[in-house]
C-alpha cells in the first residue's frame, strides 16, 4: 500500500526531529539492549523486589507515537482502536499502546512492527489475561495510578467459572477484554462503562440470554428478566448504589454461582440481621438436613423481593413447601395476622397522612413519626425471619406503638380541622345576618330619599 | 363621664364632626360602579397587608429555609393555613378585580380627558399587582416557585430595550439562585407595598381633583350622600367579598407541593400564573423566528408595545370611541382563547 508508506515516512521525518529533541530523557542503555520500554516494565513487575524498585515509567517516551500516527491513518481497521485508546482510561503516556503490543514506538517503521521484537498486533484470549494482569496485579504499580484499585482480579478470575473455561481453551469463555473492551475500557464506575453496577446486566445479558449459547453449558437464560423484576433492580435503578446487580453477589472477576450452603452468606452480607434471625428459626435446622440453601426456598435470589404474607393468595410464601390443615400452618396464620395488621397500619397511617397534605395541611412531626413507624416495621419484618410468633410480640408492640403515635397526630390535625370548620360555619352564619342587615339598611335608605324626593 | 362626653371630647379635638359632615355629607353617584370597585380594591388591599404582616412573622426568606417555614406556618402555627389561604385569594381577587376595573374603564371611555392620570396611575396600579402575585408565587420556594421564577423573569427578559436588566434584577443575576428568593421577598415586602400604597394615594388624589365631567347621564343621575347610604351599601360588598375569600382559603385545597430542586428539570407542565397564560400560549405556539426575529423577543417587543398602547391611551384615543371598545372585545375573546390554549 504506497499511500500508507508516504504517511509513514511523511510521520518518520517529524518523528526523528521529536525523537532528537527528546534524546537525552531516553535511556541508552535500554535502547540499546532493543528492549522496548515497556518489556522493562513487565520484568521487573515480575522481579521480588517490586515494591523496592518500582518498574519504570514508559514516560521517558515523550508521547504515545502509535496513536499519533494510527489515529490519522485512512483505514479505520488502523485507526479506530488509536481513536478509542486516546479517550480510554488507559490513555496515559506511562503505559501507551506498547504497554499491551509491545514494539518500539521510537523507530516507528521498522522497529515498531517487528514481530521478532516482541509486537504483537492480536494478543489471543490468554494473552490478554496475562497482558491485563502484567499490570493490574501490580499493586506498586497500580497504586502510581489509582490507590483504591483491586490488584487481585489476576488471582480470582482463574477462580471463576469464566476462568476455567477460558484455561481449557473455549473460545466462548469470556476473558478480561471481552467484558472491559479492548481499547475503549473505561472505569468501572463511569456510567459509560458496560460494567458499571447499571449497566453490568445487559453486559451479562449478551451471553446468557443467548439460548443457543447457554444451551451449550446447561445454563438458564431468564435471570436477567427475573432481576429485573427483583426488588434489587428497583433499589438501584432508583438510585440506591449499594443494590446488587449480577456482579453484587456473583463478583464481578469470580464469577461463580454461590452454592446452597454459601447463598446465605452472599445475601447476608446486605441482610445480616434477617440472616441471624433466620438461622434462630425451625427452618434453620431442617434445610440444612434437606441441603437447601437458606433463602432460595422463600426468595428468588434473581427475582429477590418480598414474600407473600397474605394467607388468601395463592401466592402465600408457606403455601410453597407447606400443606393445609398442618401444625406449621397455624403458626404461619398466626405471623401472617401479625403481618397484615402491621402492614394495614402503615398504610392506613400513610394513608391519612397523604390525605391531609393533598388538602394543603402538612402536619408538623407527622413525618418523622411516619418515618419511626416505618423503621419498626422494618424491625419486625426482620424478625418475622426467626418464624416465630413469640419473639414477633415486641416488635410487633413497637409497630403498633408507633402507629397510633402517627394517627394521633394525624387525628389531631383533622380533628382541628374539623373544629376550624364549624367556626367557619358560625362565622358564616353571623356574617351573612350582617350581610341581611346592610343590605335591609341599604334599601330602606334608598326608600326614605325616593319618598322625599317624591 | 358618660360615653357620649368621652366621644365628644374627641371629637372636639380631633374635629371628627367637622370630617363627617364635610366627607359624610359628600354626594356620590350611586350607579358609577368605579367607586364600588374602587372600595373592594381598598378592601383588598387592607386584607393583603393584614394577612401579609401575619405571614411575615414567620416566613424565612433564606432559600435554605423557605420551604420548611411555610411549611409550618401552614401546618403548624394556629390559624396558619387559613392566614395564607385568605392572602393567596384575596391577591388572586385584587389582581382580578384591577383587571376587570381596567377592561371595564376602556368600554365605558372612562379614560378621556381630563381624566388621563387616573387611567395612567391605574395601568401601573394593576401592574405592580401583577408584581405582586408573580413576586409572592416564588417565595414559598417549591418546585412549582422554582418554574415560576425561572418561566417569569424569562418572560420578563424578553422585554425590549430594558429586558436583560429587568431578568437581571428580578433573578438577582444571571441564574435562578438564593439571590433572587432574596430579591423577589424585597420586591414583595418592601417595594411593592410601598409603590402600590403611594399609587393609590396619587389614583385617588388625581380622581378627586379631576374637573367633574358628566359622561353620560345614567352616570350622573342618582346622587347619594356618602353617609350613610354609601357607607352601608360599600359596608354589605365588603361582607360579600370577605365571605368569598374565606371560603376560598377555608375549601379550596392548596397544596404546599414540594421543596425547589435545582437540579431537577422544571416540570413540562410548568405554567405561569392565571393572568400570564395568554402570554405563555403565545410563547409556547410560536414558530422559532417571527419576520426574521426571535419569536420570543418579537412577541416580548410586541406586548411591551402593547402595553404602552394602553398606558397612553388617553392621548390616543382622546373620544373613547366605538373603536377602543371593539379592539377590547376583540382582546379580549383572543386572551380568553389563549388562556384556554395553554391550559389544555
Amino acid at each position: 500500500m504506497p499511500s500508507i508508506r508516504a504517511i509513514f515516512l511523511a510521520f518518520s521525518a517529524t518523528l526523528a526531529t521529536q525523537l532528537a529533541l527528546a534524546g537525552p530523557t531516553i535511556d541508552a542503555g535500554h535502547a540499546a539492549a532493543g528492549k522496548s520500554a515497556q518489556t522493562v516494565l513487565h520484568s521487573a513487575a515480575t522481579t521480588k523486589k517490586a515494591d523496592e524498585a518500582p518498574p519504570r515509567e514508559v514516560s521517558e517516551i515523550d508521547t504515545n507515537t502509535c496513536a499519533t500516527c494510527h489515529g490519522s491513518l485512512p483505514e479505520t481497521k488502523y485507526s479506530t482502536p488509536a481513536k478509542q485508546f486516546v479517550a480510554s482510561v488507559h490513555a496515559d503516556d506511562r503505559i501507551g499502546c506498547v504497554g499491551c503490543h509491545k514494539g518500539d514506538p521510537r523507530d516507528p517503521t521498522v522497529r515498531a512492527h517487528d514481530r521478532e521484537g516482541g509486537f504483537t498486533p492480536r494478543p489471543n484470549e490468554q494473552g490478554i489475561v496475562a497482558i491485563c494482569g502484567g499490570c493490574h496485579s501490580n499493586a506498586p504499580f497500580i497504586r502510581r495510578f489509582n490507590a483504591r484499585l483491586r490488584t487481585d482480579q489476576g488471582d480470582l478470575f482463574p477462580l471463576s467459572l469464566h476462568g476455567k473455561l477460558a484455561t481449557t481453551g473455549d473460545p466462548n469463555a469470556p476473558t478480561c477484554a471481552t467484558c472491559h473492551g479492548y481499547h475503549d475500557v473505561v472505569s468501572v464506575s463511569s456510567l459509560l462503562a458496560p460494567t458499571n453496577p447499571r449497566n453490568v446486566a445487559n453486559l451479562c445479558a449478551r451471553c446468557h440470554e443467548n439460548p443457543e449459547l447457554m444451551k451449550k453449558y446447561g445454563l438458564p437464560i431468564n435471570e436477567k428478566a427475573k432481576w429485573q423484576r427483583s426488588a434489587h433492580a428497583r433499589a438501584l435503578l432508583g438510585g440506591n448504589p449499594q443494590s446488587p446487580s449480577c456482579t453484587g453477589c456473583h463478583g464481578p472477576h469470580s464469577a461463580t454461582p454461590p452454592r446452597a450452603t454459601t447463598v446465605g452468606r452472599v445475601c447476608g452480607q446486605c441482610h445480616p440481621d434477617q440472616l441471624e434471625a433466620f438461622r434462630q428459626s425451625p427452618h434453620s435446622k431442617a434445610y440444612r438436613r434437606l441441603g437447601l440453601s437458606e433463602c432460595v426456598p422463600c426468595h428468588d435470589p434473581h427475582e429477590a423481593r418480598r414474600s407473600s404474607w397474605d394467607i388468601n393468595s395463592s401466592e402465600f410464601v408457606c403455601n410453597r413447601c407447606h400443606a393445609k390443615d398442618t401444625v406449621q400452618r397455624q403458626v404461619a396464620a398466626e405471623l401472617s395476622q401479625m403481618v397484615s395488621t402491621a402492614r394495614g397500619r402503615l398504610v392506613r397511617a400513610k394513608a391519612r397522612y397523604e390525605a391531609l397534605k393533598a388538602q394543603g395541611i402538612n402536619v408538623h412531626g407527622a413525618q418523622y413519626s411516619l418515618d419511626q413507624l416505618d423503621t419498626e416495621q422494618q424491625k419486625l419484618s426482620i424478625t418475622l425471619h426467626s418464624l416465630n410468633p413469640s419473639r414477633m410480640r415486641v416488635p410487633m408492640a413497637a409497630v403498633i406503638d408507633a402507629a397510633d403515635r402517627s394517627e394521633k397526630i394525624i387525628a389531631a390535625a383533622q380533628q382541628e380541622r374539623q373544629l376550624r370548620r364549624r367556626g367557619y360555619y358560625v362565622a358564616l352564619a353571623l356574617a351573612i345576618t350582617l350581610l341581611g342587615l346592610l343590605v335591609t339598611k341599604a334599601v330602606q335608605l334608598a326608600r326614605q330619599r325616593s319618598r322625599s324626593k317624591a | 363621664m358618660k360615653a357620649h362626653h368621652i366621644s365628644n371630647w374627641f371629637s372636639d379635638r380631633l374635629g371628627w364632626r367637622a370630617l363627617s359632615s364635610d366627607v359624610g355629607g359628600r354626594l356620590v353617584s350611586a350607579r358609577n360602579p368605579n367607586i364600588y370597585i374602587g372600595g373592594v380594591i381598598l378592601f383588598l388591599f387592607a386584607t393583603q397587608i393584614a394577612s401579609g404582616v401575619l405571614l411575615l412573622l414567620h416566613y424565612q426568606s433564606s432559600a435554605e429555609h423557605a420551604f420548611e417555614s411555610v411549611t409550618r406556618i401552614a401546618g403548624e402555627y394556629p390559624y396558619g393555613d387559613l392566614v395564607r389561604g385568605v392572602h393567596f385569594w384575596s391577591g388572586q381577587l385584587l389582581v382580578g378585580t384591577l383587571l376587570f376595573q381596567l377592561v371595564l374603564s376602556m368600554l365605558r371611555g372612562s379614560f378621556t380627558a381630563p381624566r388621563e392620570l387616573v387611567w395612567v396611575s391605574g395601568v401601573v396600579i394593576t401592574t405592580v399587582a401583577a408584581a405582586f402575585a408573580f413576586t409572592g408565587s416564588v417565595l414559598p420556594w417549591t418546585d412549582d416557585a422554582y418554574a415560576q421564577a425561572r418561566v417569569g423573569s424569562q418572560m420578563a427578559g424578553y422585554v425590549p430595550v430594558i429586558g436583560g436588566t429587568l431578568l437581571r434584577l428580578l433573578r438577582g443575576g444571571d441564574e435562578i439562585t438564593s439571590q433572587t428568593l432574596q430579591k423577589v421577598f424585597g420586591f414583595h415586602v418592601a417595594v411593592l407595598p410601598a409603590s402600590f400604597t403611594l399609587l393609590l394615594v396619587l389614583h385617588f388624589y388625581t380622581i378627586r381633583s379631576a374637573p367633574r365631567v358628566t359622561t353620560t347621564p345614567a352616570a350622573d343621575g342618582e346622587k347619594i350622600p356618602m353617609y350613610p347610604d354609601f357607607v352601608v351599601r360599600m359596608a354589605a360588598i365588603i361582607v360579600g367579598v370577605l365571605v368569598v375569600v374565606v371560603s376560598l382559603a377555608t375549601f379550596v385545597a392548596r397544596p404546599i407541593g414540594n421543596a425547589a430542586d435545582a437540579t431537577a428539570a422544571s416540570p413540562a407542565s410548568a405554567r405561569p400564573t392565571w393572568f400570564l397564560l395568554p402570554v405563555h400560549a403565545l410563547l409556547k405556539s410560536a414558530p422559532t423566528t417571527l419576520l426574521g426575529v426571535d419569536s420570543a423577543r418579537f412577541i416580548g417587543g410586541a406586548l411591551t408595545g402593547l402595553y404602552l398602547l394602553v398606558a397612553a391611551l388617553p392621548f390616543v384615543d382622546k373620544r373613547g370611541g366605538r373603536v377602543t371598545t371593539g379592539i377590547t372585545c376583540g382582546a379580549l375573546v383572543l386572551a380568553a382563547l389563549l388562556t384556554i390554549h395553554a391550559l389544555y
